[in-house]
């Protein structure tokens, strides 16, 4: 098979039968900042042909949302079109007069985003926001409005729909809000959706309803779905084609499964490495260096200062690749040597380059205590009502035990409001526990007086989700890290200085960082800084709480490979809190299952994941989109019905058999104890046996 | 609902009680006292102490606060040293006033400040944003007196557009039912005295109401601002609503949450804010009558007066909690 790139034109090979609903040729958008005019889009073009699901697909600041603003004629007061086109049937909406455009949004391109709480007015009904939607998009009020909304919120299968019309959007929960934004959208009948990151700010198991929901409405409504995300699992397991993004640019193009199975341009290559594979087989690989800032892009081929195919050729400093189309295939590609894709492939599955695995498993000595005891612990928060009386109590963790050894790392995994981030709270000692203990290092934190001595202080340190608001802004980078060390007066200023520095280099940083200021850090260098705050007194436990949550896909790979080489080179424990199964996969010793404050699953990782007992964690494993569109669409499926219940009125006997499709008259009543099934533990009265559905990975390289 | 207002005026029980015992020490702890300022400071050692023995001001602090007290809880503030009359009907009278005076300030203050706010911050960073901002500054660092005296010489004095001083032209008969002079003027009938007392009012309420203005104005600009770059106002535009609706339903509702709080907030500091106002133009209300009162060290006017004010001030702020309430579905009180 030849695959010289093509130099046809754009239409003139890809589907000719079938005319676009929408397309966007050669988009230019500039954004206005105080050093003049900045390029957000260079030239992007994409097509959305009925019916289709093509996935936008990029890391943040990519320029995909601005796309989709761009489209439907929202872009922000300093942003504007400067280039280019947006046909829809047979117009150029960017020449639309603004009046003209209203009639296009809602009625012919819909919108939804990524939060969907805050995109709701917070003083209005969500059924007042629907029928506006309605009255908006239809231009008369008919006397049954209010059926109408009760109609809308039924086909976004909302539970009780009449009630729900009725409350506000902080009444409801994220996946119900998403909901109701979606009716909003579809409000109008549109014949194009876009939804952007429509289940980034969602749990999973409330995302895969979501993804459901749409791919349903989509097909029963004769909708195209621009799906903008940076989840490749969301993508593999929802669109059809995939538009690759990187620097305001279409980078790659093609089918789904071409651009995850033979993808040719060395970003998406990268990406597709740097996502953590939850089946624990395939491990991650980084691609170095960060996205270029807009305002200094790189000439030539804006990846090339990142890439490995480049091997210095000057072709790719100096020359700009056009979007070819490989002959044979319907997969375009911007790179001067897609071709050799073939032969990366050839040489071997890019999992040859992963770091060695040495401290998968802690060196225990069983003679000694482990690290931390985590002894029945709970913490009930009394809710005030008023001023003077009680509202109730919330058991926000309940009975949960679990021990750390020297050196290993134990993940709690959980969806929001399970209470994982209590538990950090108590083994940082920023909560005290209701009742049960702490025991570090066999120094007992929870009694007596003088809680946390000052030295086991010291010894246990605190990586945070938010790497921006983790960091005081006024402060440079080298008191930032050095704070530990005076705060325990450790070290003279030149000693703090040079271990500042050997700290640096340890998360990959430079010494020269040592004199900047977190804002001229992107999120992935300012996450660095924190974990080298938290490694210069040298820990011997590290609580991590969410510390690759805000980061993107291929920053989040560096971040994960960098905790594996400070693992493997001192010995240090991590109480690593997350949501995301992949990236726990990735990192943890042992994991332990978080449900409604209470631990429902607990043992070694690799048993967890390939023989879960408990049914939530078979959900939360399901529930994962997994970024290889054969092996994700084929595994076995399981969408839980409804949300977490409140923690204030937590469900009688096991937490779970609301949600549970297993439960029978005894799940209601006895709450089931931690049993001990093969290594691991599980509370469940029916627990599962065989291994999970994952098949094997295929990602990249077959 | 109505358990919290009661639990709330329940509470105010004991801040009522814990300031007047403050305010009680403190006019005590003034150079002076009421026999000096009634006889003038050559008054002899035995006059002072024959009207100190009149007043009950020899008996030991703590006797003369219980009985201070006895008298408040049987609805009686006692009566002014120097002009002999009750506290309690000098407030009748003079409350009237004086709430006419914020109310018209507060009047001005917000249905020109909003709109003031609102365009600025839709020609955000334009001139008019810029004209605005300036304008606000001037107007809160311009002293009230200053800016009282000068309309009354401009307007009053030069131009006599407006009368200079009080509340209603002297020669003008009007009964006075509620105290309220608009209102007795709609209640009497009477056009030609109702547009007497809204001249009489216009320039103490401009200068009293300037600063809450520009306060207003600014909160306004920067709640709008917030508000424009909320997610629902983006959703609002994707739907394909008309730019006005958007405005009207969606921004300007949750704009005036803010908003709201600063007008209560300012509502009490206008209530004394009127002190320099009221003098200036010899308005009859509450803050002339109180200044009055800390010249002749008139212990139960401003123990009286006080007390009063910071009832005001907690109730205003109670209305305003209670309205948070109705405008934010977000907070239910229980």
């Amino acid at each position: 098979m030849s695959t010289l790139p093509d130099s046809l034109p754009d239409g003139a090979r890809e589907l000719p039968s079938m005319p676009a609903r929408l397309q966007v040729e050669d988009l230019h958008v500039e954004f206005s900042t105080r050093r003049g005019p900045v390029p957000v889009l260079s030239g992007v073009s994409l097509d959305l042909r009925p019916r289709e699901r093509v996935a936008l697909v990029g890391e943040s600041g990519s320029g995909k949302s601005v796309t989709a603003l761009a489209i439907m004629g929202l872009l922000s007061r300093n942003g504007w079109v400067s280039g280019g086109s947006v046909t829809y049937a047979g117009h150029d909406l960017t020449l639309l007069p603004e009046k003209e455009y209203r009639k296009v949004r809602g009625r012919e391109i819909a919108l939804i985003f990524q939060d969907p709480t805050g995109s709701l007015d917070p003083l209005r009904t969500v059924g007042s926001q629907v029928a506006e939607a309605i009255v908006t998009a239809t231009g008369h009020r008919k006397s049954d409005l209010r059926d109408q909304v009760v109609q809308a919120l039924h086909q976004m299968q909302i539970p009780d729909p009449e009630r729900r019309a009725g409350q506000y959007p902080h009444e409801l929960s994220g996946g119900m809000n998403q909901r109701v934004m979606i009716a909003i959208a579809l409000a109008g009948g549109p014949g194009i959706l876009i939804a952007d990151e429509p289940t980034t700010a969602l749990d999973a198991t409330t995302a895969a309803g979501i993804m459901d929901l749409l791919g349903t409405l989509a097909h029963d409504r004769d909708m195209s779905v621009l799906l903008i995300t940076h989840d490749l699992g969301v993508v593999a397991d929802f669109a059809e084609r995939v538009e690759l993004m990187y620097a305001g640019r279409i980078v790659e193009r093609g089918p789904v499964n071409d651009i995850f199975y033979r993808p040719r341009h060395p970003y998406t290559i990268g990406l597709l490495g740097s996502v953590p594979d939850v089946s624990g087989q395939r491990v991650v690989k980084a691609i170095r260096g960060s996205i270029p800032s807009l305002t200094a892009l790189p000439t030539g081929c804006v990846f090339h200062p990142r890439c490995d195919r480049m091997q210095e050729r000057h072709t790719c400093r100096e020359q700009a690749p056009d979007l070819a189309l490989i002959s044979g295939s319907d997969q375009r590609v911007a790179c001067h040597f897609s071709d050799e894709a073939d032969r990366e492939h050839a040489a071997g599955p890019r999992q040859e380059l992963a770091e060695p695995e040495t401290s998968r498993s802690a060196d225990t000595d069983p003679a000694t205590h482990p690290l931390v005891e985590v002894d029945d612990i709970s913490v009930v928060f009394h809710l005030k009502q008023g001023l003077f009386r009680s509202g109730g109590q919330v058991t926000a963790v309940d009975r949960v035990s679990f021990d750390i050894e020297r050196g290993e790392t134990l993940a709690l995994v959980g969806e929001s409001g399970s209470g994982k981030s209590t538990t950090a709270r108590v083994v940082l000692g920023l909560q005290a526990p209701t009742s049960g203990r702490v025991v570090f290092d066999g120094v007992d934190l929870t009694t007596g007086d003088k809680r946390f001595p000052k030295g086991v202080r010291r010894r246990v340190q605190a990586v945070f989700q938010d790497p921006t608001s983790s960091l005081d802004p006024r402060m440079l980078v080298l008191d930032i890290v050095t704070e530990p060390l005076v705060v325990h007066d450790l070290g003279s200023p030149a000693e703090r200085r040079q271990r500042a520095e050997e700290m640096l280099d340890l998360v990959g940083l430079h010494p020269e960082h040592l004199e900047r200021k977190p804002a001229e850090f992107s999120g992935g260098q300012r996450q660095r800084i924190a974990i080298a705050r938290a490694l210069i007194v040298e820990p011997d436990l590290i609580v991590c709480d969410e510390p690759v949550t805000a980061l993107d896909v291929s920053v989040q790979a560096q971040v994960l490979l960098m905790f594996e080489r400070i693992k493997a080179h001192r010995n240090v424990s991590l109480l690593f809190i997350a949501h995301d199964l992949a990236v726990v996969r990735q990192i943890a010793d042992r994991v332990a299952v978080i449900y409604l404050g209470e631990i429902v699953e607990s043992g070694p990782a690799d048993e967890v994941f390939t023989r879960p007992r408990h049914p939530y964690t078979r959900a939360l494993l399901s529930a994962i989109p997994v970024a290889d569109p054969r092996r994700g669409r084929d595994r076995d499926r399981i969408i839980l019905e409804g949300s977490t219940p409140s923690a204030l009125a937590p469900p009688s006997g096991c937490r779970f058999h609301t949600r549970c499709w297993k439960a029978e008259d005894i799940c209601h009543t006895d709450p089931p104890a931690l049993a001990p099934h093969g290594p691991a533990l599980a509370a469940c009265h029916f627990p599962e046996e065989g291994p999970v559905h994952m098949a094997t990975p295929g990602g990249g390289s077959r | 609902m109505l358990k919290y207002i009661v639990r709330r005026l329940i509470l105010t029980v004991p801040i009522l009680l814990g300031l007047s015992i403050l305010v009680f020490l403190f006019v005590r702890a003034l150079p002076g006292g009421p026999a000096i300022a009634l006889l003038g400071e050559r008054a002899t050692q035995e006059s002072v102490e024959q009207i100190e023995e009149e007043l009950g001001l020899d008996r030991p602090l703590p006797v003369q606060y219980l009985s201070y007290l006895r008298n408040i809880l049987s609805g009686d503030l006692g009566s002014s040293v120097s002009t002999r009359r009750p506290i309690v009907d000098e407030l009748k009278q003079r409350f009237p006033a004086t709430f006419e005076l914020a109310a018209m300030a507060m009047l001005f203050a917000v249905a020109a400040g909003i709109p003031l706010g609102y365009v600025a911050a839709k020609r955000y960073q334009g001139v008019l944003d810029n004209v605005s901002l300036v304008a606000s500054l001037i107007g809160i660092s311009f002293p009230v007196f200053f800016l009282a005296l000068l309309m009354k010489y401009v307007f009053a004095v030069k131009l006599g557009w407006l009368p200079t001083v009080g509340r209603i032209d002297v020669t003008r008969s009007l009964e006075h039912p509620t105290g309220f002079y608009l209102l007795d003027a709609i209640i009497a009938g009477d056009g030609e005295a109702f547009v007497d007392v809204l001249e009489h009012l216009i320039m103490p309420a401009i200068a009293l109401g300037t600063i809450p203005l520009a306060i207003v104005a600014r909160i306004t600009r920067a709640a709008v601002l917030d508000v424009l770059g909320e997610d629902y106002v983006r959703t609002a535009k994707a739907k394909g609503l008309d730019p006005s609706v958007v405005d009207r339903r969606h921004v300007l509702r949750n704009a005036m949450l803010p908003v709201v709080t600063v007008i209560g907030l300012q509502t009490g500091l206008l209530l004394t804010g009127a002190v320099l106002t009221e003098t200036v133009f010899s308005f009859p209300g509450l803050g002339s009558w109180i200044l009055n009162a800390i010249r002749f060290r008139d212990y139960a006017v401003i123990q009286g007066g006080i007390l009063f004010f910071a009832g005001m001030f907690i109730v205003v702020n109670l209305l305003v909690d209670i309205s948070y309430a109705f405008l934010n579905p977000r907070i239910r009180y229980r």
